[in-house]
């Protein structure tokens, strides 16, 4: 026994070197939540400006970060007129426009990779599986819409495996039943691309479109818009029944604007969408009721001037709508509770277009 | 009496020595000889500036925005010669008017035009008037005003000009003039073509390595025709017509150039200017008359469906009478009818529009020392209102002896801008019911001649205010087409100007010397958006130098431009390290060359070669575009006269 006791100090030291050697301690957490926790603005800027940033507000501590991307990667400007923003297994992507590139940012933005091979003009992304597939205009699409494709990007070898050819523009991206959902903003359709066999099918739209949401019956909701060069009276909200592919449409006029310009409630009880109508085009937060598939009298937001991105704190249900006042001038985002009253409304970035909350 | 005498000596004397330059303000010069004289007669006080016929010389295998960017105190935005947009005393591209005989050939749908697609090769004089010219130019002409002008020869005979040009880059100008004519009858032919490749190599700045530019290259070619028939020395009928088509690759940004994936789409643009006008001045009323025709076409990409295109006729009718030497007066009616065909236009919105100009001017000299004009206009335009524009301006002549005179002049001007088609009906986005920007120029300088046997100077110093309301900027409203334009702010444009022209002779000798320095800031006063409130406008410099130096002995010349360029404000939003606005670096330019004129075969030829860019000095003149370090240009021409000239 009292050797036993001997020994303790030896097995206590050795029971500690091997605790402080066990896999969990060896690995030093390099995104740690409370560095990473927060909304992520994305703000566009503009072709030929260096106005192009990320926001980074941290909800909790009610503390703002203007160009947290350019103090992450030794300011530097991401030149890109970023077009959309997109978080997927630890990385953060980012489509940019002039140049051509989606740039790759670990969950404290700094920059880990681009990737310019077979993408022109991206817009938008998915995910699933090992595989992020990128909407691609592929050039100028407003005068020959025949050259925009998805790009098959593979998230583990780091390449673009392949294209698919995709005419009409596609924007907005979803995935669901297997099947990948493309928003044709040059075509009065969705496309729909079975992930098997790639074949491509279409659901045709009263408009062109720009953006899809999915609910949690993985049916979609698209935005039905009209714009200067396909002007239509179809503009609406569109909801798509993933199983039959059959669309029904909700009559709004829709915002114009690319990225984020619908967002649903946490319970997803509630749709928001950008909307306005008549001139001047002054712009509108309209409330969709999903159970009742009617728009709500009351919108959440009249009258205001320059919105472009709408987003929902998926914590604490808080609505973040981003005003645009140009693209050499800082934007506002204004934030209302989940019931409508506005909180507060922030400075951040020219030209903000959508919201990434990561945690 | 002997003052008089003096004066006019003077005046004659600086006159042929600076008439490149520009005219003495106090003499009345109607220069028959040129097909589009300047506006003076009828605007004192005003600025108004000519190209030197060296510098015209120099910049003639290059646009107008070379040669105003590198002689004058203008800023141009530029990328590598692709697309040039003026911001005159800080004014926005589509507040200066360019002027080709009775036509203004801005584009009716953007408002404004490409300085690097005006070639210097066509033209024979550049006026240039400072500050608000709307009393006299019309809508737009709120920063200023460019004058493109023709010599009128009246050629007896056969005359033909030719000029290759070949420089660094790829870069060819092919040109030629053909005059003939029996000194009734003139047929005046030029025409030329210019290439440039562009393939000029830059450092990124993102990883300090060299790339070739791609994507920037530029082809122009153009036709410009007179006919003129001179029915007796005051009587003639003049025609011009100028055909133009350029195309350029849309250079792209430094940053999508050095990709992998770079996608390169071309513009192009063709235009028919057409200008013919009649003038008598045989009688104690005389009168001219002018028609005009423009057709200006845009495709983008070379997509036929997306075209914009608008055409527009144009007809004047003008009186003009000196009462006395001291005393004249003119009125006159400009009508004009223009038809769009913009793919993004609807019909039901816009089919054609029409607009009338009635005006009237008149100048009054009293005691030989002051000279005082003044200018009204009304303009109406179809379901628009237009505000009424007059200016006054007075000269007066402080100082004079025998070699010298000091003048003091003012100018007070209103001037407007309706708004563009573009603004008006493009989509769902156009507005038909904004106002019309509204501005007031007020105008002071002081002004020193000297003029000996040995050296002659002219002297400038001015200083402007000028305040635009109701400015128009195209701002995002989110729904619906995003971009929406509205009258938005308020601009306060101020700044001084100095303008020196000397030459000095000795021993064979002749140095001419010209310095221009001007200072512009300016002012968002007010704003939709209070936070641009006291900003300055982007794109603006503050402070804007040239200098150009030649030296000619027998027939050689050399010649030595440089010019400094301040720094520009490119955005409110800011970065990390400026987090006010960001900025671009002022640059300097030097530029040199050397020609020599020759004869062979009785025949005179010159030789020219120019270095641009001497010190190799890497800059950006708009944010993120590469442009061309040293690069070298020879050029050869001759001028054939078989006949002698009147």
């Amino acid at each position: 026994m009292k050797k036993l006791v001997k020994l303790l100090p030896f097995f206590l030291a050795l029971v500690a070197l091997v605790a402080s050697c066990s896999d969990d301690d060896d690995i030093i957490d390099q995104n740690p939540d409370e560095l990473v926790k927060g909304a992520y603005i994305l703000n566009y800027g503009g072709y030929s400006n260096d106005a192009a940033s990320v926001t980074k507000y941290d909800y909790d501590a009610d503390q703002l970060t203007s160009f947290y991307d350019q103090q992450q990667n030794n300011g530097a400007i991401m030149v890109s007129a970023p077009q959309w923003i997109y978080e997927h297994d630890a990385h953060i992507y980012v489509m940019g426009n002039e140049p051509d590139r989606v740039i790759i940012y670990d969950p404290l933005f700094v920059g880990q990779d681009t990737i310019t091979t077979d993408i022109v003009k991206p817009r938008n992304c998915i995910a699933d599986g090992d595989y992020l597939y990128i909407a691609c205009w592929g050039g100028e699409v407003w005068n020959d819409n025949s050259i925009s494709y998805i790009a098959k990007y593979n998230t583990v070898t780091k390449t673009v495996e392949s294209t698919i050819a995709l005419p009409g523009g596609p924007e907005g991206l979803e995935v669901a039943n297997g099947k990948l959902y493309a928003a044709l903003n040059y075509e009065n359709a969705v496309a729909v691309i079975d992930l098997s066999s790639e074949a491509v099918s279409y659901i045709e739209t009263t408009a062109v479109c720009s953006y899809l949401l999915k609910d949690n019956s993985g049916n979609l909701y698209v935005s039905l818009v009209g714009t200067y060069s396909n002007p239509s009276e179809g503009a609406g909200l569109g909801y798509i029944n993933t199983a039959t592919d059959e669309i029904t449409i909700y009559p709004l006029t829709m915002s114009s604007s690319y990225a984020t310009i619908m967002a649903l409630s946490n319970d997803k009880a509630k749709l928001y969408a950008i909307g306005a109508s008549g001139y001047p085009v002054v712009g509108g937060v309209r409330v969709f009721n999903t159970q009742t598939k009617e728009f709500e009298e009351e919108a959440l937001i009249s009258d205001v001037t320059g919105i472009k991105g709408i987003s929902v704190n998926p914590e604490n249900g808080d609505i973040y709508v981003l005003i645009d006042n140009g693209s050499n001038v800082n934007g506002e985002m204004k934030i209302y509770s989940a019931d409508h009253e506005l909180q507060d409304t922030k400075e951040v970035g020219a030209s903000p277009a959508m919201t990434l909350f990561l945690d | 009496m002997r003052r008089f005498i003096l004066s006019g000596l003077l005046a004659l004397c600086v006159f042929s020595l600076f008439a490149q330059h520009h005219s003495l303000s106090d003499t009345i010069v109607l220069e028959e000889v040129s097909t589009y004289a300047t506006v003076k007669k009828y605007q004192a006080g005003a600025k108004v500036e000519s190209i030197s016929a060296e510098q015209l010389d120099i910049a003639q295998a290059g646009s107008l925005n070379d040669l105003l960017g590198r002689f004058t105190p203008l800023y141009l935005k530029a990328d590598a010669g692709g697309l040039a947009t003026i911001r005159f005393r800080g004014t926005s591209a589509d507040h200066t008017s360019i002027n080709f005989g009775g036509i203004n050939i801005n584009s009716l749908t953007l408002g404004s035009s490409n300085f690097s697609s005006v070639p210097m090769y066509l033209f024979d004089d550049v006026d240039l008037q400072y500050g608000s010219s709307s009393a006299v130019n019309g809508s737009g002409s709120i920063g200023g005003a460019v004058y493109l002008g023709l010599k009128n020869n009246w050629t007896d005979g056969f005359r033909v000009q030719a000029t290759g040009s070949f420089a660094s880059f790829g870069e060819q100008l092919y040109g030629t003039k053909v005059y003939v004519g029996n000194g009734k009858f003139e047929s005046v032919t030029r025409l030329y073509y210019f290439t440039r490749e562009n393939d000029f190599t830059f450092r990124y700045p993102q990883d300090g390595k060299e790339y070739t530019q791609r994507g920037a290259r530029i082809e122009n070619m153009g036709l410009l025709q007179e006919l003129n028939y001179r029915f007796d020395s005051q009587q003639w009928l003049k025609t011009s017509i100028w055909l133009e088509d350029d195309w350029h690759e849309k250079q792209p940004e430094m940053a999508s150039s050095v990709g992998d994936n770079l996608v390169i789409s071309g513009l192009d643009n063709e235009h028919i200017r057409l200008w013919s006008e009649y003038e008598n001045r045989n009688h104690a009323i005389n009168y001219k008359a002018g028609v005009g025709y423009v057709r200006d076409v845009q495709i983008d990409g070379e997509n036929n469906e997306q075209k914009i295109s608008t055409d527009r006729l144009v007809a004047e009718l003008e009186g003009k009478q000196d009462i006395t030497t001291n005393f004249g007066y003119k009125a006159g009616l400009k009508y004009m009818y223009v038809e769009p065909d913009v793919y993004s236009y609807s019909a039901a919105v816009i089919d054609y529009e029409q607009r009338a100009d009635l005006y009237a001017s008149a100048f009054y000299t009293a005691w030989r020392k002051l000279k005082l004009t003044l200018n009204l206009r009304q303009q109406f335009v179809t379901d628009f209102e237009v505000p009424f524009t007059p200016s006054v301006g007075a000269e007066y002549r402080l100082y004079t002896n025998a070699l010298s005179i000091v003048k003091l002049n003012g100018n007070v001007s209103r001037s407007y801008r309706v708004p563009t088609f573009n603004d008006r009906f493009w989509g769902v986005q156009g507005n038909p019911d904004l106002n019309p920007e509204k501005g007031m120029n007020y105008e002071m300088g002081i002004q020193y001649q000297y003029c000996s046997e040995v050296f002659q100077t002219d002297l400038k110093l001015n200083g402007f205010y000028m305040d635009v309301d109701d400015w128009i900027e195209w701002r995002p409203t989110g729904t619906n087409g995003d971009w929406v334009p509205e009258n938005r702010s308020r601009v306060i444009s101020k700044g001084i100007e100095f303008t020196s022209n000397s030459d000095l002779f000795f021993d064979g000798y002749d140095i001419s010397i010209s310095l221009n320095y001007s200072y512009n800031p300016t002012e968002i006063k007010e704003d939709g958006l209070n936070r641009l409130v006291g900003k300055r406008l982007i794109y603006t410099p503050e402070h804007i130098a040239n200098t150009f130096i030649q030296f000619k002995y027998n027939n050689w010349s050399l010649s030595v431009d440089g010019s400094f360029t301040g720094d520009r404000q490119v955005d409110y939003s800011g970065s990390i390290a400026n987090p006010e606005g960001n900025l671009l670096d002022a640059y300097a330019m030097l530029n040199c060359g050397i020609s020599r004129k020759l004869i062979v075969l009785e025949q005179p030829i010159s030789l020219r070669f120019n270095v641009r860019n001497v010190l190799d000095n890497d800059y950006q003149n708009q944010l993120n575009y590469a442009m061309p370090g040293r690069s070298f240009q020879l050029s050869l021409s001759t001028d054939l006269k078989f006949y002698k000239n009147n």
